[in-house]
């Protein structure tokens, strides 16, 4: 495992009534360099680990920015970051990258974020800028106080950056977006996974090349709200209850079961459980099912999917 | 140690095709191949499920397919196809290095690819030039390839390793000339009045002649050289170069490890174009002399290797040498510990400026 990096708050500015930006430095040395759409693990006091997308590019001031959505109920990390203050101490892994930004095409790129989502693109898209190649972005949100960024990004992409607010009753036609993007384009998108499977069946349905939908997902939010609902797993005699704000994977490992998993959101399938019965709708948050797979509701990513109002049976490897 | 933010040749342009080929290069190993467009690719030589080297694999159509559970990834380095899903893992893809074709050579870019400039790339129109003739080879080195530059940066060591060819008194006795502007260390030699060396003597009457020798350095690891003899008195010191014959010779090294390269060369000339007796004349008259080179570059490298700690002691003949070792420290310096970083950036912004100018 890398080592952690022994990190400072600089300073946290509040960007709407429920994000939180945070800026920090490191204690010990200088920060390393890092690319477009990489992102960073904090480690929390409580052992949790929370994934948090750098903002903007690499600058070399020894400065990291991200910005924190507190979603509630809050799964302990959120909450945690949104009470850092200035002078806090906050450990975290070197910068990877799942999100990469390829520069050996020259196809026109395109960016759609719904909402906190906007946070791995800025980087991509300041370096596009740079390097000339004229982005447009797409950017939804509840209202655009609510949405972070956006007046910088309004300052950078002028009328290449097309904003749809709730509030407003504007909304994405993201039917219209895909069908007019040019045959050569690339669309990177990271948003709510509601967002991400639209648009994905819309790309196939057009038959565009499906390597040129590029995006990450954010393990939060999906169709319904969480809510905590019960699991028996018939082979270990076990019962338990998911509350609100763990998933199905921590909940069982918080009774000492040691499912499978890898990326821990919603991409991998390795913490895939088998669904044996079913009261209830699962709530599939992940993009590794297809949709007739999610549809056929024999299996959901227990790091991800949840069941809203209900219980499942499940079994698993 | 070799700079990453730089263009290397992978390959002669016929070299790479319709398969794969596995190329070591500054450290990182890739698979290239053409696509069915005849667009050459570099990707990662390493699947991103399990790391096995692609290159052992498939070509399908512009894909490359592992060996081992069939991932395919196009020429983006992209996922294109998975075994046992439905749906492709959105962060499956390999490093697909930027790589441009030119010169007959195909170039590609190790380091951060927001840097990788075309107008970075070496000018070596002369080797694909209706005005010039000619061919070059690979010859590999087990060594650093900062000692082949160091051997081309000095041409006194003609004298010694290349007497039966292109060595003779003159060259290690008469004076020469280093000096170095913002794209290049130059080193220029004029030996006049002199026997010509035995190649020499082969392209022209044996009489004597004036011979030149001017060396242009570009960092990390181009050296072109433009040599020639004419008869003495007919005017090639003072730029009358029409009675006599020139010849341009490319040498770029490209890092394997390091302590081995592949060595890209090619001898080229500007008369009796259509002579194919003479490319091949002069290709394998340079694979002989190179090979002499290999040879002492060899021996020189397991030297170094068993006397560690033991420095070189430049002397006066290694101005040029060490002008272009300074040349890559300078990269190395400036990509220290920040890859993609500020100072990469900083030239991102200038080349942005150049281009407005």
């Amino acid at each position: 495992m890398k080592s952690l990096i022994r990190t400072q708050v600089s300073s946290t500015k509040l960007l709407g009534p429920d994000v939180c930006q945070i800026e920090f430095s490191a204690a010990d040395s200088a920060l390393p360099a890092y690319g477009p759409g990489d992102h960073i693990q904090v480690h929390l006091p409580d052992g949790l680990v929370r994934s948090y997308s750098l903002v903007g590019r690499w600058r070399n001031d020894n400065i990291y920015k991200i910005a924190v959505r507190r979603t509630t109920p809050s799964r302990g990390g959120s909450a945690f970051m949104h009470s850092l203050k200035p002078g806090d101490t906050l450990f975290i892994s070197p910068p990877t990258n799942n999100f990469a930004l390829s520069l050996s095409t020259n196809a026109p790129r395109f960016f759609l974020a719904g909402g906190i989502g906007i946070t791995p693109l800025i980087s991509m898209i300041e370096i596009l800028e740079e390097l000339d190649h004229q982005p447009n972005l797409y950017y939804a949100g509840r209202s655009e106080k609510s949405m972070p960024f956006v007046n910088e990004l309004h300052a950078l992409l002028d009328s290449r950056l097309h904003i749809a607010a709730d509030d407003k009753g504007t909304r994405l036609d993201l039917k219209g977006i895909v069908s007019n993007l040019p045959v050569s384009a690339e669309l990177y998108m990271c948003g709510p996974v509601g967002m991400l499977n639209a648009v994905k069946a819309i790309w196939t349905e057009l038959g565009r090349d499906p390597t040129a939908l590029r995006f990450e997902t954010f393990a939060v939010g999906g169709e319904f709200p969480n809510a905590s609902f019960s699991v028996t797993v018939p082979r270990l005699d076990l019962t338990l209850e998911v509350s609100d704000n763990e998933t199905l994977l921590e909940a069982l490992e918080r009774v000492g079961v040691e499912p499978l998993y890898n990326c821990r959101k919603g991409e991998c399938g390795l913490c895939a459980v088998e669904v044996i019965s079913l009261e209830g709708t699962i709530d599939h948050r992940d993009v590794f099912y297809s949709a007739e797979q999610r549809e056929a509701n024999a299996a959901f990513c227990s790091c991800v999917s949840r069941v809203a109002g209900g219980k499942v049976s499940i079994d698993f490897p | 140690m070799f700079p990453l933010n730089a263009w290397y040749i992978a390959g002669w342009d016929h070299q790479i095709g319709r398969h794969l080929l596995q190329r070591q290069i500054c450290n990182k190993r890739m698979v290239l191949y053409r696509k069915q467009d005849g667009s050459a690719v570099a990707l990662d030589d390493a699947c991103w499920h399990r790391l096995v080297p692609l290159s052992a694999g498939k070509l399908n159509g512009d894909n490359v397919a592992c060996p081992y559970h069939g991932l395919e990834f196009n020429g983006a380095g992209r996922c294109v196809h998975m075994p046992s899903q439905e749906t492709l893992n959105p962060s499956a893809c390999v490093h697909s290095y930027p790589v441009i074709e030119r010169h007959r050579f195909v170039w590609v870019w190790p380091g951060d690819p927001q840097l990788a400039d075309a107008a970075r790339i070496p000018n070596l129109y002369q080797n694909d030039h209706p005005d010039w003739a000619g061919d070059g080879g690979t010859t590999h080195l087990e060594c650093d390839y900062r000692l082949l530059i160091d051997n081309l940066m000095d041409l006194t060591h003609e004298t010694f390793v290349h007497a039966s060819s292109i060595g003779n008194a003159a060259v290690a006795e008469a004076p020469f000339r280093v000096s170095q502007d913002d794209e290049k260390v130059i080193v220029t030699r004029w030996m006049l009045d002199i026997d010509p060396p035995p190649f020499f003597r082969k392209q022209l009457a044996d009489v004597k002649v004036d011979r030149w020798q001017i060396i242009n350095f570009r960092a990390p690891s181009a050296v072109t050289i433009d040599v020639g003899v004419a008869p003495t008195g007919t005017g090639a010191p003072e730029g009358d170069r029409s009675k006599g014959v020139t010849g341009f010779v490319v040498h770029v090294a490209t890092p394997e490890t390091e302590t081995s390269c592949n060595y890209y060369w090619a001898f080229l000339r500007n008369y009796e174009l259509r002579s194919q007796r003479l490319t091949t004349d002069w290709r394998e008259s340079a694979r002989t002399i190179f090979g002499e080179d290999k040879h002492i570059l060899e021996l020189q490298q397991r030297a170094i290797l068993e006397n560690p700690g033991r420095e070189f002691y430049p002397l006066n003949i290694d101005g040029g040498a060490l002008l272009a070792r300074r040349r890559i420290d300078e990269m190395l310096k400036s990509e220290q510990g920040l890859v993609k970083s500020k100072s990469a950036t900083e030239s991102v912004v200038h080349l942005h400026r150049e281009a407005v100018q």
